[in-house]
């Protein structure tokens, strides 16, 4: 494998902006009433001591460590793919949310899935879709309010 | 643009209310526009701050407030048959660097940095430091919510026509 080809799997960015408030777009990362509405479903609760995520039936789909947990602006946590026990057998990555306030009322957050060199079929399976689908989820939920407000 | 306040108040009268909710347009989802694609915009959404002295000042179309929510610039950005190549070899293989892509253009290294620029601006390309290098990465998400808003809706349209054959053929039969 050339170095080249490592970075094009280790590392993938996904990044937009969404009208919301970095506090709200933080909440929306980070408790699971808000999760569950865009992410697959998943209940995923993050605090200084760790992520947690779990399906609608309970089962554990994540649980890994917070590397560095800075309301409103920056998240960077492990990440292990225990919903699918082939992906869960490859080595941890790393996912960052950078949020940076915009001018009128806009941030930008910036979602960054790396260290995958280690997890290959897990940067298969949460390239393009995976990401795409959580991160327009979340932004339709703020900007909507839908299930914020219900 | 900068506006005093003295042409703010000047410019309001030019915004008439039926041309509003065209002036924001392009930061109106199809959600917001409601189901008969009429523009149903909720008045809390008018109320935003920042929305309101968009409208006061008229200047939707030198200003954008936010690059990524103005369909323009990413359609824009991929008008280009050089751009929409970058695109293609950052799908190939992401995270590279100018060197790199440069190599695979017949073009001035000014040439492909302006063509990047205008990809960034747009949202479809970001980018990273690592160590001495900033690599390029391709942001697929500005190009999912012009599929969500534009190719979602259109077919959405065609499925309740079908819809509304069906009803108007069984209730003729």
């Amino acid at each position: 494998m050339t170095t080249t080809t490592t970075t094009a799997l280790a590392t993938q960015v996904y990044q937009v902006f969404i009208r919301a408030t970095p506090e709200a777009i933080w909440e929306a990362i980070t408790k699971p009433e808000f999760t569950e509405k865009y992410f697959y479903g998943s209940r995923i609760e993050i605090t200084p001591a760790g992520r947690r995520s779990f399906g609608p039936d309970g089962e554990v789909r994540g649980d890994s460590p917070v590397l560095e947990f800075d309301p409103p602006r920056k998240l960077v946590h492990g990440w292990q793919s225990l919903y699918d026990p082939e992906l869960a057998e490859e080595e941890p990555s790393r996912v960052t949310w950078e949020i940076e306030p915009q001018d009128g009322g806009f941030c930008k957050l910036t979602v960054t899935h790396d260290q995958l060199e280690g997890a290959p079929k897990t940067a298969d399976s949460v390239s393009g879709e995976g990401w795409m689908m959580v991160i327009s989820g979340l932004k339709t939920m703020l900007e909507t309010g839908k299930g914020l407000t219900d | 643009m900068e506006l005093s306040d003295s042409e703010r108040i000047h410019n309001q009268p030019l915004l008439c209310s039926s041309r509003r909710a065209q002036a924001l347009g392009p930061v109106l989802t199809s959600v917001e526009k409601g189901i008969n694609g009429h523009d149903a915009v909720p008045p809390d959404v008018l109320d935003e701050p920042w929305r309101r002295g968009r409208a006061l000042t008229c200047d939707h179309k030198v200003t954008y407030s936010p690059p990524v929510t103005d369909d323009d610039r990413v359609f824009k950005a991929l008008a280009d048959p050089t751009r929409r190549f970058l695109l293609d070899l950052l799908f190939e293989r992401d995270g590279r660097a100018l060197t790199e892509l440069e190599s695979e253009l017949e073009m001035t290294r000014f040439g492909v940095m302006k063509h990047l620029r205008l990809l960034e601006d747009a949202g479809l390309v970001v980018t990273r430091r690592s160590g001495r290098e900033k690599l390029h990465f391709l942001n697929p998400v500005p190009i999912r919510l012009i599929h969500d808003r534009w190719i979602d809706k259109y077919r959405e349209r065609q499925v309740s026509a079908l819809a509304e054959l069906k009803t108007e053929l069984e209730e003729t039969a």
